[in-house]
């Protein structure tokens, strides 16, 4: 049995969108689980330990990853392909979180084992509702597989 | 001990019970030992003996009884029995256990333990326990002992009676003797076969009464004996018997004895089966059998049996000969066929045959059928049986060889169909004058049937005034005569007369005696009719004759005139007599009478046709041009006997020749003036005439161009084509048009519009053809550039389409990318206005938060514009695949999920029976959530909204109405209220892209929208859309609705 994982990394190169949820999080109590890193890369990185992410106790396994999808270089496909591939976390619950209402990117995501799609909402007040249903769903119900939908 | 021996040494059975004596004599000293009772083996007394001496004892003496198992006592001991078994059980506890007791009991009682009425008890108590386990044992053996016999008694007794049974009821007689050989079993059966009953013979010998057959009496005790004696201990044979009232009855005796061990008889039993009248009916087979064989071979008729082959699939393929008689070989001439299969001696043997035999064999159905045998040229009366059953698959066959037979039949058939299929009435009588026969020409000629008319007199079809011929004729033929080709009369039923050549000859019967009359009768009534027919048309073509100009002329084989028209010679004015001295001669043109005298010569001695033209002097003094035209007339060997023929008088021809030919000058003067090219053809396509202008543009010549020549002026890549059009336009006659090059006599080519049209005749059909070529080279110049331009043009379309594709492309992802990309901004400033707007909650200055809220207010609503652009786009781009749509239930679903709809807010009420609409359920989602989302969003001020979705059929529409009562809209907006960006006023003024929305995907439905409004009163928004019933409901991915 490994160690509880109860944080909430969120991959989002976009500063406003991070800032806000890092204080829907705060607002919500849940500081110390909201984890972000800013790009694809800094995901993957992140997920193996590796890099400035070597330190399991200053960066411990997420319990769930929240994914933006447009971001430079890698974007959150490439990371949800390389997470559902990984040997270790391709059970990490994964809930892509963007602005795109285009349907082709919701099946696509669907498709490549995302396990929720979540509209990037434009209200503060929303923001927190995304953070409570996270820490809910994801970390107090001690997930759900990958691939349950 | 010795006694003992002695008995076992000569195998007496006293030895064992000598052996016990030893034994029980010993057995009291060694008692006494062992319980130091001194009485039994005092020294002082007779029987003393030692220990060792006593155990010796009681072994040899244990031996000694035992050695003979078999016999005396012992023998209880080794039987395998439940009493040997009980013996074996309990002989040891016997012995042992009262010794020990015993033994127990006195080293208790001189060791003082207890006293001697206590050990004697507990002796006696142990000798009750043993004998009374004894008794128990044996009592409870007993019981299952007698149990046991009980149940093989039952068992016996059943067993008896069923073989009672089976005895009393044997189709088989049973008799048995006992071992005197007196009889013990008389069986029904015997009863019945032999008519003694039981209680008469048993106890009785067979010598006792007259049973045994005098004849086979020695044959029967010998058997007999050897049963007795059991050398022969199972035995068949066969005899006779008397019965009781000295009848001879036929037996089969299965008889076998039984011996005890010594070998002495117990019983015989025997089976006995009555097979007189077996034996009669083999007797009788036997002789059948004899005679058959005899018929066989003398038999006039082939005969044969035969087994049919059959192949896998059960189809008779073959037969093989089981057995021939001699005359089969005479017949058939297959020598030596026996065991042979058909197909071996003859290859080629008709597969009817054995199709035939087949189903003989198959069906048992006998068949009796007439057939060839082509290799032989036979024919042969078959009839064929099967025999021996189904199973054997065997058919025999009678066969009679009918070839002669057949032979005679066929010519009489022959005859007999000459004579019916005859036209001529073939009639025979005998010498009385008696009809005999009667054929179909005779039916069909003179119209009596044959059984009407046969036996009849003959005078029936005489006319009263020819009776007298009829009675000559008889009296030739009595003579032997024969008559031919007699023209006479003969009367038809109906009462005509009708004219007949006859042919009459004496029948005569086999020894060559006329015994009748044979008459043949043609109608020659057609052959009247004919030689009428000729006369008459003679005089008709001489009418014909005279009533033309000049009429006709017949010379005779010498070309000299034996006939002329009266109409010529009264144009030249001469007599007959005249012209048949070639007078005809005399009055020729001087130009045309030297070249027709010497080519009418020619033509007599060359026998050809004759036509030419000349002119002959009338009367009148005039010149008149006649054609004469004439064949020769040959007899049948082909020999000119006569000339005939006509003098046409062309005068009216000649002057209508000369206006044609005027009226021709007149045209080609015309065609050699005109600018194109111009030319005549035959019907069949052959150029006889092109105008001048053809000649000088192609610098030919007419020699050149005729026919078919003109094909040189043609460009080669073109020719094959051209021809093609025009061969196909001279077989179907209709007219031709196309363009193509001609050389010019520059060498060049130039295009002509080439158009021929067919002059027809009465019948329709093109006779000549007229053509022009009309030179299009600077208009087909013209539309050559015209083309080119149109060709750039179209390019030039194309591309520029292409590229304002790509560019639409670029533009829809760029208004999406921006769409979207402007939402993060957005987001942020609303998001952060919202966190600056809960940390100034507590703190002063009103102003602020209300710019605040402006800020907040503003991200919303541009949100809003971007998510409806989006919408919009998306609504122009996306596919929309349509399929019925149930709107009532959209509706309602709707109005359940959507938290503007719900009742506190507005009151929407829709029609309970909304029809299915062909729409696309997404795209009709976007509709009605902007239509009832603008109802309730524009409520008059202070008043719930109230809404009603209602739905017509209005000329092949459904009409969905979205009624509310809101605050209505301006005339002045009316015309606008769909447009892109135009908005109402009100509480909450709206993006100004939802009603366009609306339009834009109804348009993309296929459908239409409108609305009726009353400013304060309330708006009636309606879409209009086809009916979803008119299409089958959905079934391919195709007619699919989008998922939702």
């Amino acid at each position: 049995m490994t160690r509880m994982k109860s944080i909430v990394l969120y991959a989002e190169d976009e500063e406003n969108d991070a800032l806000l949820m890092r204080l829907a999080f705060a607002k919500e109590g849940l500081a110390e689980v909201f984890h972000r890193v800013s790009n694809g890369q800094a995901a993957i990185d992140y997920l193996s330990g590796t890099g400035a992410y070597a330190d399991r106790e200053q960066h411990p396994e997420p319990g769930v990853m929240l994914l933006d999808l447009n971001m430079p270089e890698m974007d959150g496909f490439d990371v949800l392909k390389w997470i559902r591939a990984h040997p270790l976390h391709h059970e990490l619950p994964v809930v892509v979180f963007s602005s795109s209402v285009r349907e082709e990117d919701r099946a696509r995501a669907r498709v490549l084992g995302a396990n929720d799609f979540v509209v990037k909402p434009n209200s503060g007040a929303l923001f927190r509702e995304v953070a409570r249903k996270l820490k809910e769903r994801w970390l107090d119900a001690g997930g759900v597989k990958a691939g349950d939908q | 001990m010795g006694a003992g021996l002695v008995a076992l040494a000569r195998g007496r059975r006293g030895s064992s019970y000598f052996g016990l004596a030893v034994c029980l004599i010993d057995l009291v000293p060694l008692v006494g030992f062992a319980y130091h009772i001194e009485g039994f083996y005092d020294r002082s007394r007779p029987t003393v003996i030692s220990g060792p001496t006593v155990i010796a004892l009681i072994v040899l003496g244990t031996g000694l009884a035992l050695a003979r198992p078999a016999h005396g006592p012992m023998v209880v001991l080794w039987r395998k029995d439940a009493g040997g078994r009980l013996f074996r059980q309990w002989l040891p506890l016997v012995v042992l256990v009262p010794l020990a007791v015993g033994f127990l009991a006195a080293q208790g009682w001189h060791r003082g333990f207890y006293d001697p009425e206590f050990g004697a008890g507990m002796l006696v108590l142990a000798l009750v326990v043993i004998f009374t386990g004894l008794l128990w044992q044996s009592a409870a053996r007993l019981s299952m002992l007698e149990r046991a016999e009980r149940r093989t008694k039952e068992e016996l007794s059943e067993l008896s009676q069923r073989l009672s049974y089976h005895v009393t009821h044997s189709p088989l007689a049973v008799i048995e003797w006992g071992p005197e050989m007196r009889l013990t079993r008389w069986s029904k059966e015997a009863e019945r076969i032999f008519g003694w009953r039981a209680e008469e013979v048993l106890g009785k010998r067979m010598e006792d009464f007259r049973w045994s057959y005098d004849e086979d009496r020695p044959r029967v005790s010998k058997v007999s004996g050897n049963l007795q004696i059991g050398t022969d201990p199972k035995r068949f044979s066969a005899n006779r018997n008397y019965r009781k009232d000295g009848t001879i009855v036929h037996c089969e005796w299965y008889s076998s004895s039984l011996h005890d061990e010594g070998g002495k008889l117990r019983s015989i039993l025997s089976l006995v089966l009555d097979v007189t009248e077996r034996n009669r009916a083999e007797a009788a087979l036997r002789r059948s059998e004899e005679r058959y064989r005899t018929l066989f071979d003398t038999l006039i008729e082939g005969f044969c049996t035969v087994e049919i082959l059959f192949d896998a699939d059960g189809r008779p393929v073959d037969y093989r000969f089981l057995e021939v008689n001699p005359a089969f070989e005479k017949h058939t001439g297959l020598h030596q066929a026996q065991g042979k299969s058909m197909r071996d001696l003859a290859p080629d043997h008709e597969a009817l045959w054995v199709e035939i035999l087949g189903k003989v064999a198959l069906t048992g159905e006998a068949a009796h059928f007439e057939s060839e045998a082509k290799a032989r040229g036979c024919h042969y009366d078959l009839c064929a049986y099967r025999v021996d059953g189904p199973e054997s698959r065997k058919v025999a066959i009678l066969l009679n060889d009918v070839t002669g037979r057949k032979r005679e039949q066929e010519t009489r058939a022959r005859l007999a169909a000459i004579v019916e299929s005859s036209e001529d009435a073939i009639i025979g009588k005998d010498l009385d004058g008696m009809i005999t026969s009667w054929n179909a020409g005779a039916e069909h000629l003179l119209g009596y049937r044959a059984d009407e008319v046969i036996g009849q007199p003959i005078k029936r079809i005489i006319p009263p005034e020819l009776q007298a011929e009829e009675a000559a004729i008889l009296a030739r033929v009595r003579r032997g005569e024969s008559v031919a080709h007699l023209e006479t009369a003969r009367l038809t039923r109906d009462g005509r007369l009708i004219p007949a050549s006859m042919s009459i000859s004496p029948i005569r019967d086999a020894a060559g005696a006329i015994i009748g009359v044979s008459k043949i009768l043609r109608d020659i009534t057609a052959r009247k009719e004919a030689e009428e027919s000729l006369r008459e048309s003679e005089r008709l073509y001489r009418a014909i004759g005279e009533s033309i100009d000049y009429g006709i002329w017949i010379c005779d084989a010498a070309g000299r005139n034996t006939y002329a028209s009266e109409s010529f010679l009264k144009l030249v004015g001469m007599t007959q007599e005249e012209c048949s001295r070639f007078g005809w001669a005399d009055v020729l043109h001087p130009e045309d009478a030297e070249a027709t005298i010497a080519a009418w010569k020619y033509c007599v001695e060359k026998g050809g046709p004759w036509y030419r033209e000349h002119r002959y002097r009338g009367c009148d003094g005039q010149w008149h041009p006649i054609l004469a035209c004439g064949v020769a007339v040959r007899d049948e060997r082909g020999r000119i006997t006569r000339w005939a023929g006509i003098n046409l008088d062309i005068s009216r021809l000649k002057r209508a020749e000369e206006t044609l030919r005027e009226s021709e000058r007149q045209f080609r003067m015309l065609a050699d003036s005109i600018p194109n090219l111009a030319w005549w053809a035959d019907g069949d396509g052959y150029i006889t005439w092109y105008n001048q202008r053809w000649y000088e543009y192609t610098g030919t010549i007419p020699e050149q161009m005729e026919g078919w020549g003109w094909q040189s002026v043609h460009h080669p890549e073109m020719l094959t084509k051209v021809l093609a059009r025009w061969k196909a336009s001279i077989a179907s006659g209709e007219p031709f048009e196309m363009d193509f090059p001609l050389r010019g006599a520059d060498g060049r080519y130039r295009w002509f519009l080439t158009r021929i049209i067919p002059l027809r005749d009465a019948a329709g059909k093109a006779v000549r053809w007229f053509g022009t070529n009309t030179d299009v080279t600077e208009k087909r110049e013209a539309e050559e550039v015209l083309e080119r331009g149109k060709e750039k043009l179209e390019g030039l379309v194309a591309e520029r389409t292409a590229k304002l594709q790509e560019l639409v492309g670029e533009l829809e992802h760029f208004s999406y990318t921006i769409t979207h990309d402007m939402r993060a901004p957005l987001r942020a400033m609303r998001g952060f206005a919202e966190v600056v707007e809960e940390l100034c909650a507590q703190c002063p200055g009103e102003q602020q938060k209300i710019f605040l809220r402006r800020i907040i207010t503003a991200a919303e609503r541009m949100d809003l514009l971007i998510t409806d652009a989006l919408n919009y786009s998306k609504a122009v781009r996306q596919e929309l695949p349509l399929a019925p749509v149930d709107v009532g239930r959209l509706l309602r679903g709707m109005l359940d999920s959507y938290p503007e709809f719900q009742s506190s807010q507005a009151e929407i009420t829709v029609e309970r029976e909304m029809p299915l609409v062909l729409g696309n359920e997404a795209a009709l989602t976007q509709c009605f959530s902007n239509l009832l989302g603008n109802a309730v969003k524009f409520a008059q001020p202070g008043r719930r909204a109230e809404v009603r979705v209602l739905s017509e059929l209005k000329d092949g529409w459904v009409r969905l109405w979205v009624e509310d009562n809101g605050i209505g809209i301006s005339a002045s907006m009316m015309p606008r209220v769909f447009d892109m960006f135009s908005r109402r006023q009100g509480a909450q003024a709206g993006t100004g892209i939802g009603l366009a929305l609306v339009r834009k995907v109804a348009d993309r439905m296929g459908g239409r929208v409108g609305v009726e409004s009353e400013p304060g009163k309330g708006s009636r928004f309606w879409v209009e859309l086809r009916p979803g019933d008119a299409r089958r409901a959905p079934h391919g991915p195709g007619d699919m609705a989008e998922p939702a």
